[in-house]
């Protein structure tokens, strides 16, 4: 009730400023067509080349995440604190804990999913497009389509790991408004969403060479209270690089790694 | 609180948060433990979702004496450790430091890989100390050939 509650007055604001911005439209054209010129483009911000999460931030992050007491740690419900445990037990022991096995999305080469795929420390590429923000994601692979052309979430969405989402700019910031997520991607490593998680991304750039994301997730299965966190993407020089986790996945199942050498 | 124990909890911390750079668990492994094999380089799998290095043990032949190292993946190495895909050639003689499979077999998570003409190689698992306190390796050069040099609080965890 809460989120239909939420989408329809993201929906309204998106519709009402659209409304103010003095666009030619009718009440008939006001779906999809904002800023659907590439000229429109040349006002956007310079997010171009590719950002990524160096490893020792992405480690410290995690690690202040992790620290109880830590103002950024994600606020679990105790089902899923129970499941970060047993994630990390199985990680340093290989030994499963009591209940269900946890197994991250990861191990069987799955992508993680909104929201955790944005804390990796894997590339990420920005384009831009008239009336749309595409991340692309080295994790997972993730392509996230953000529709800024004034639609509203739809009604009937199938989820999916990367979300629905919808944006608009806010001066040179981009925020982004995500539902839709499948109850196979991750909040963080080994605890998925319910289904029903609500993220609200601001994207903007720090200084000439750092993208900040400021998000707030929220769960009502998964957590007890919205999450939020930064993280600080660097430009780097690098290119975009394939990531395809099947290709020799030599630990299928987790357990003893196939050491067969090649031929 | 017990120093010891927080320090385990540091440990574990890092382990947990260092593998988080893994697709899968490192379970398999025995991070408390470092060995070390020279050899011959006899293949290398340049893949994701991680590199594969082949040893075979100085004096050995074949299978019997092949040892396999898991690491992280391409870009992981490239980016964060200076690696690239012309770092390591078949027929190269090199010194490998490593935590060994739990299950006894040849090989493990890969630490570090030392070429004969003295370059040294690290992969993240490099990170984590071995053993009790003060009897593990010397602490490796902290950063990563190519990337500007990381702030003096990540380098307390090392």
């Amino acid at each position: 009730m809460r989120t239909v509650e939420r989408v329809a007055r993201v929906s309204m604001a998106l519709l009402g400023a659209f409304m103010c911005a003095g666009a030619a439209v009718t009440a008939e054209g006001a779906k999809y067509t904002a800023g659907r010129t590439y000229a429109s483009l040349a006002k956007l911000p310079d997010w171009s080349g590719l950002w990524i999460i160096h490893e020792e931030t992405f480690i410290q992050s995690l690690l202040s995440d992790l620290a109880s007491g830590s103002p950024t740690a994600p606020p679990l419900t105790p089902e899923s604190a129970a499941k970060v445990q047993a994630a990390n037990l199985r990680r340093l022991t290989g030994q499963d804990g009591p209940g269900d096995p946890v197994r991250s999305n990861s191990e069987g080469c799955l992508p993680p999913g909104m929201p955790d795929v944005m804390r990796y420390p894997a590339g990420l590429e920005v384009l831009f497009t008239p009336g749309r923000v595409t991340l692309i994601s080295e994790e997972g692979p993730t392509v996230r389509h953000i529709f800024t052309d004034g639609r509203a979430h739809s009604p009937d969405a199938e989820p999916t790991f990367g979300g629905e989402s919808i944006g608009h700019w806010e001066g040179a910031t981009l925020v982004v408004d995500t539902t839709n997520i499948s109850p196979r991607a991750e909040i963080i490593h080994a605890v998925h969403t319910s289904g029903r998680a609500h993220i609200v991304e601001r994207i903007f750039l720090k200084d000439p060479t750092h993208l900040q994301i400021d998000s707030s997730v929220e769960d009502p299965i998964a957590l007890k209270a919205p999450w939020k966190y930064t993280r600080v993407y660097e430009r780097i020089d690098s290119s975009f690089r394939e990531y395809v986790c099947l290709e020799n996945n030599r630990d299928p199942g987790g357990g003893e790694p196939d050491l067969t050498p090649p031929p | 609180m017990k120093p010891v124990s927080m320090a385990a909890g540091i440990a574990c911390l890092l382990a947990a948060t260092t593998f988080a750079l893994a697709h899968h668990s490192y379970s398999m492994f025995d991070l408390t433990r470092e060995a070390t094999v020279s050899g011959t380089v006899r293949a290398v799998e340049w893949t994701n979702p991680h590199v594969w290095i082949f040893v075979v043990r100085q004096g050995g032949e074949a299978d019997a004496a092949t040892y396999a190292f898991e690491s992280v993946s391409p870009g992981e190495l490239v980016r964060f450790y200076g690696w690239t895909k012309a770092s390591l050639t078949v027929g190269d003689k090199v010194a490998v430091r490593y935590a060994p499979l739990r299950s006894g077999k040849l090989g493990g998570a890969l630490k570090s890989i030392t070429l004969s003409n003295g370059k040294v190689l690290e992969a993240p698992a490099a990170k984590i100390r071995s053993g009790p306190p003060g009897s593990g390796p010397p602490p490796t050069s902290s950063s990563p050939a190519g990337l500007p040099p990381t702030g003096g609080a990540s380098d307390a965890h090392r």
